[in-house]
C-alpha cells in the first residue's frame, strides 16, 4: 500500500501525472488521482485507502500529520488532493489544512464523524474544500477529483486573466470559442488550452509574459522587501509598479508583485478589522476572519490570490499567512449557521479572501474596492495578475481554493467580467438549482468555485444595470466589492462592479468557471440564496450561507443571467452577488446562482459520465459559463459572508447593503439592470 | 469454502449480526468493497478494528480511572482515544458502541469527567458484546489467501483496479 509516497498499484500512473492544469485530461480521468489519506483511525485509513483504490486514485496513507505534512513538502508535486481528518493527536486538522493551503495549495478535503455546524463551518473556513461526515460512502469519495479540476481550472484563468487583463477580450474570445463548443470534447479543452497559452503569448502587456511565468516564491526576505517598499511609498500609494521598481528584484515581475500586493492589502485589511468600507462585512472579513482559521484563509486567500497571480508559492504565502494569523489565531466559528456546509465552504473561503484581497488592491487602485474584502472587481490589471499567477500555480491551485481563498480571488476576478458573466449568471442561476444534486458530499470547493466566481460573479455583479455592460469602469468593480461585504454574503456584490470591466477576465472565467462549476455545484446552492437575497434584497433567510450552497434557488431571481447561464455556476453565484448589490444585487445572486448551477449541471452531468470527456466539457462548458457569468464573485462572496455572519448578522449586513447599495445602484443603473429581466 | 455447512454458519452470524442491531449497512459497503483482488478485504477490515478500538476502550477506561477529580480531561490522550474509537466504530459500521461513546466524548468536551465515568460502563459493555462477536465472525471467516493481515495485500500492483 502506500504508506509513503509510493504511486502505489495504480495502474494509471499516466494519467496521474496529467494533472496540471495545462496537461491535456487523461482519458482515465480522474483515475490516477493521486490522494493522500490523512488519519490516525488505522480502521478508517484501510476503509478510505480501499475505497480509494476502488475509484482507481492513488492512495496515500498517512496517519499522522505531521508526517503527511513532510510528505507533501518533500514531494511538493506528488499529490493531487489530501483528506484529512479533523481530530488527529499531533496535529488539528485544521492546522494541517492551513499548512496545506498555504504551502502547497492543494484542495483539501476534511473528513470527521463530526457533523456539527460549528465544525463544519470550521473547515470551510478555514479553507477545506468539502467535508466529508464518517462514514464516508465511496460515492462520496468518486466525486473528489472535481476540487482539483476546479482548482487547476481557476488556475488557468488565473494566468490568463493576468496575463491578459487588458486583452480580455481576447481572452473573451477564447473563453467563448470555448464555451461555444461545449461539445466539451477534448479537443475542444483543447483549443481552449491552445487559445489561452496563444493569447498569453501575444500579450505582453504589462510586461508579463503572463504564460509561463514562473511561480515566484515570497520568502520571507522577498516579503520583507516588498513590504518595506509598500510601507515607503505609502499603502495606498503603494503601485505595483514602484513596489516592483523599489524592490530592484530582478526576475520580479509587476504581476507577481501586484497579486501579492492585493493578498497583502486583505490581509492588513482583515487586521484591521476590514470593516472600512462598509461596516458590513466587518464580521465577515473583520478580524474573525483573521482570527480564525479565516485568518489563513484570508491570509492565505490573499496569499493564495497572490500566488496565484503573482505566483506566490505556498511557502510564501505561508509565511504571510503566519504573519496574519499570529496576529489572530483564533479559529473564529463564525456563527455563520452552516446550513449547507457545503455551500459555506465553497462560498466563503473564497469569497473571504478573495474579497479581500481585492478590496485591498481596488481601493489602491480604483474605486473598485467598494467591496470590502471582496476583490470581486478585479481590475483587469489585478486580474492579469491573477491570471498570471494562476498559471504559474497551476498545478499547484488545484485546490482552487483550498483555503477558499484562492477560489475566491478567483472567482473574484470572474466576477468582474460582468457583461458577460452577467446573462451568465442570470442563466446560471436559473440552473443552480440542479447541481447540487450531482456535488454528492458537500462540496467544499469553496475555495474554487468562491474563487472562481468571485471573479466573473464579482465583475458582472456589480452591473446590476446590465449584465453585459461590464463597464470596464472599475467603479463597477469596486461596487461589488463593497457591496459583498454589506451584503454579508447574500448580494455579494462580488462581482456587482457595474461592468466590471471583467470583461478580459471573463476568459479567464470560462476556465474557472468550469472548475467553479464543480465547486459551484456545492456552491450553486448557496448562491441562490444570494441570489434570492439580492433579488429580494431580504431574503435573509435565503441567506443564511448555510443555505448559501443549497439554496441555489434558480427560481429565485429571475435568471438574471439568462444569456449566460452556461456559465459555470460558480460564475453565476457571484454574479448573482454582484447584482444583489443593486437593486438587482438580488438578481444577480440569483443568477449567479444559477449561473452556477446551470454551468455546474453542465459538469456535473458530464462528469459523472464520462470523466475526460466530460472534463474537457466541463472545461468548455465552464470557461463559457463563466463568461456569462462572471457571478462566481457572488459566490464567493456568499460564502464568505456565512461565514462571519450568521443568518441575522448576513440579514442585517444585507441590508446594509442594500442601503449601500442603493447608492452603487445608481450609478450602475440597475434598473436597467435588472436580472430579472434578463433573458434566460 | 470449507463447507456448506461453514458457510452456513457464517451466514447466520453474519445475519445475526445485523438483527442484533450491532452493525449497520455500513459494514454492508465495506463488503461490497471485497473483490476477488481483495478477498480478505472485510476480515482485514475487522481485525485492524479489534485491535485498534481495543486499545481505545482500554485507554479511555485507564485515563478515566487514573484521572484525578481536578485533573483538566484533555491532558491526557482521553480525547483521542475518544475520537479514534468513534471514528473506527463507524467505520465498521457499528450502531450501539458510537452512541455511547458520542455520549462520552460530549461529557469530555464539557469536562465532565464524572458523567463519563458513569457512562463508562454501559460503553464498555457495548463494546464487549460487539468485539466477542465480530472476533467469532473474524474466526469464522475463510482466509482465502495466505499472508493477509492488517493491511490488505497490494494485490493491486498490476491493475487490479484498486
Amino acid at each position: 500500500m502506500n504508506q509513503s509516497n509510493c504511486k502505489g498499484s495504480m495502474s494509471t500512473a499516466s494519467s496521474s501525472t496529467n494533472w496540471k492544469a495545462n496537461d491535456v485530461v487523461p482519458d482515465q480521468f480522474p483515475a490516477g488521482l493521486r490522494v493522500l489519506v490523512v488519519d490516525d483511525d488505522p480502521t478508517c485509513l484501510v476503509i478510505l485507502e480501499k475505497m480509494l483504490r476502488t475509484c482507481l486514485y492513488e492512495v496515500t496513507k498517512c496517519n499522522r500529520a505531521e508526517v503527511a505534512l513532510s510528505m507533501l513538502r518533500e514531494n511538493k508535486n506528488g499529490f493531487d488532493i489530501v483528506i484529512s481528518d479533523v481530530h488527529m493527536p499531533d496535529m488539528d486538522g485544521f492546522k494541517l489544512l492551513e499548512h496545506i493551503g498555504l504551502e502547497m495549495d492543494l484542495p483539501v478535503i476534511m473528513m470527521s464523524a463530526d457533523d456539527g455546524k460549528q465544525v463544519v463551518m470550521k473547515g470551510v473556513t478555514h479553507g477545506a474544500c468539502d467535508y466529508l461526515i464518517k462514514p464516508v460512502r465511496i460515492e462520496a469519495l468518486k466525486n473528489i477529483w472535481q476540487h482539483v479540476v476546479r482548482k487547476k481550472k481557476n488556475e488557468w484563468k488565473d494566468l490568463e486573466q493576468s496575463g491578459s487583463v487588458e486583452e480580455g477580450d481576447r481572452q473573451q474570445k477564447l473563453s467563448e470559442d470555448v464555451d461555444y463548443s461545449s461539445s466539451a470534447n477534448e479537443g475542444n479543452w483543447k483549443n481552449s488550452k491552445k487559445r489561452k497559452d496563444e493569447e498569453e503569448e501575444t500579450e505582453d502587456r504589462d510586461d508579463t509574459s503572463t504564460l509561463k511565468k514562473p511561480r515566484v516564491v515570497w520568502s520571507v526576505e522577498l516579503h520583507q522587501q516588498f513590504v518595506a517598499a509598500v510601507n515607503q511609498l505609502g499603502i495606498d500609494k503603494a503601485v505595483p509598479k514602484k513596489i516592483l521598481e523599489l524592490m530592484n528584484v530582478p526576475g520580479l515581475t509587476r504581476e507577481n508583485v501586484a497579486s501579492h500586493l492585493q493578498k497583502y492589502r486583505l490581509y492588513l485589511r482583515r487586521l484591521s478589522g476590514v470593516s472600512q468600507h462598509q461596516g458590513m462585512n466587518n464580521s465577515f472579513m473583520s478580524p474573525q476572519d483573521a482570527t480564525f482559521g479565516a485568518m489563513s484563509s484570508l491570509n492565505g486567500l490573499d496569499l493564495q490570490t497572490l500566488s496565484v497571480t503573482g505566483q506566490l508559492p505556498a511557502q510564501s504565502l505561508a509565511t504571510l499567512q503566519a504573519a496574519g494569523l499570529g496576529r489572530s489565531t483564533t479559529k473564529s466559528g463564525i456563527p455563520m449557521p452552516l446550513v449547507d456546509q457545503r455551500n459555506l465552504f465553497s462560498f466563503e473561503n473564497p469569497k473571504l479572501r478573495f474579497g479581500e484581497g481585492q478590496q485591498q488592491q481596488m481601493s489602491s487602485n480604483k474605486p473598485m474596492n467598494l467591496l470590502h474584502g471582496i476583490p470581486t472587481t478585479m481590475e483587469p490589471k489585478q486580474l492579469a495578475s491573477l491570471h498570471q499567477s494562476a498559471q504559474s500555480i497551476g498545478s499547484m491551485n488545484m485546490q482552487v481554493n483550498t483555503h477558499g481563498g484562492q477560489g475566491s480571488s478567483l472567482l473574484m476576478q470572474m466576477a468582474q467580467p460582468q457583461s458577460r458573466g452577467q446573462i451568465l449568471n442570470e442563466s446560471t442561476s436559473s440552473h443552480v438549482p440542479r447541481l447540487p444534486s450531482s456535488i454528492g458530499q458537500p462540496i467544499m470547493t469553496n475555495g474554487i468555485a468562491g474563487g472562481v466566481i468571485g471573479r466573473n460573479g464579482i465583475g458582472d455583479n456589480s452591473r446590476g444595470t446590465g449584465y453585459n455592460q461590464v463597464p470596464p469602469s472599475s467603479s463597477m468593480l469596486s461596487f461589488p466589492m463593497n457591496h459583498t461585504t454589506e451584503l454579508a454574503g447574500n448580494s455579494f456584490p462580488l462581482g456587482s462592479t457595474p461592468g466590471i470591466s471583467n470583461v478580459t477576465s471573463k476568459g479567464s472565467f470560462q476556465e474557472e468557471g468550469n472548475s467553479e462549476m464543480k465547486g459551484s455545484a456545492g456552491f450553486v446552492q448557496s448562491y441562490d440564496i444570494f441570489n434570492d437575497l439580492q433579488q429580494h434584497q431580504h431574503k435573509s433567510h435565503d441567506w443564511e450561507l448555510q443555505n448559501v450552497g443549497l439554496h441555489f434557488d434558480a427560481s429565485q431571481n429571475a435568471n438574471p443571467i439568462q444569456g449566460n447561464l452556461d456559465v459555470s455556476p460558480s460564475v453565476l453565484v457571484h454574479q448573482g452577488y454582484s447584482s444583489s448589490q443593486r437593486s438587482g444585487q438580488n438578481r444577480n445572486a440569483s443568477a449567479v446562482g444559477r449561473a452556477m448551477f446551470s454551468g455546474v449541471e453542465c459538469v456535473e452531468q458530464g462528469n459523472m459520465q464520462n470523466f475526460s470527456p466530460h472534463l474537457n466539457n466541463l472545461l468548455v462548458d465552464n470557461s463559457v459559463r463563466v463568461k456569462a457569468e462572471t457571478i462566481p464573485d457572488t459566490n464567493c462572496q456568499t460564502t464568505l459572508f456565512t461565514e462571519h455572519f450568521g443568518q441575522d448578522d448576513l440579514m442585517s449586513a444585507l441590508l446594509k447593503q442594500q442601503g449601500g447599495i442603493g447608492t452603487a445602484e445608481t450609478d450602475f443603473d440597475l434598473d436597467g439592470y435588472s436580472m430579472d429581466n434578463i433573458p434566460v | 469454502m470449507a463447507g456448506s455447512s461453514l458457510q452456513q454458519q457464517i451466514a447466520s452470524m453474519r445475519q445475526s449480526l445485523f438483527d442484533e442491531g450491532l452493525l449497520n449497512e455500513q459494514f454492508i459497503e465495506l463488503e461490497k468493497l471485497e473483490d476477488a483482488s481483495d478477498p480478505n478485504f472485510v476480515k482485514n477490515v475487522i481485525n485492524v478494528f479489534l485491535t485498534d478500538s481495543l486499545k481505545n476502550v482500554t485507554g479511555i477506561e485507564e485515563s478515566l480511572l487514573h484521572l484525578k477529580a481536578d485533573e483538566p480531561l484533555d491532558i491526557t490522550e482521553l480525547g483521542k482515544f475518544l475520537h479514534r474509537l468513534k471514528s473506527g466504530c463507524l467505520g465498521i459500521g457499528a450502531k450501539k458502541v458510537p452512541i455511547e461513546v458520542e455520549k462520552m466524548l460530549q461529557c469530555y468536551e464539557a469536562g465532565d469527567m464524572e458523567g463519563m465515568k458513569t457512562i463508562l460502563p454501559t460503553m464498555k459493555q457495548e463494546y464487549n458484546i460487539l468485539e466477542n462477536k465480530l472476533e467469532a465472525y473474524f474466526e469464522l471467516l475463510p482466509h482465502i489467501e495466505p499472508g493477509q493481515s492488517s493491511d490488505p495485500p497490494s494485490k493491486g500492483s498490476t491493475s487490479s483496479g484498486e
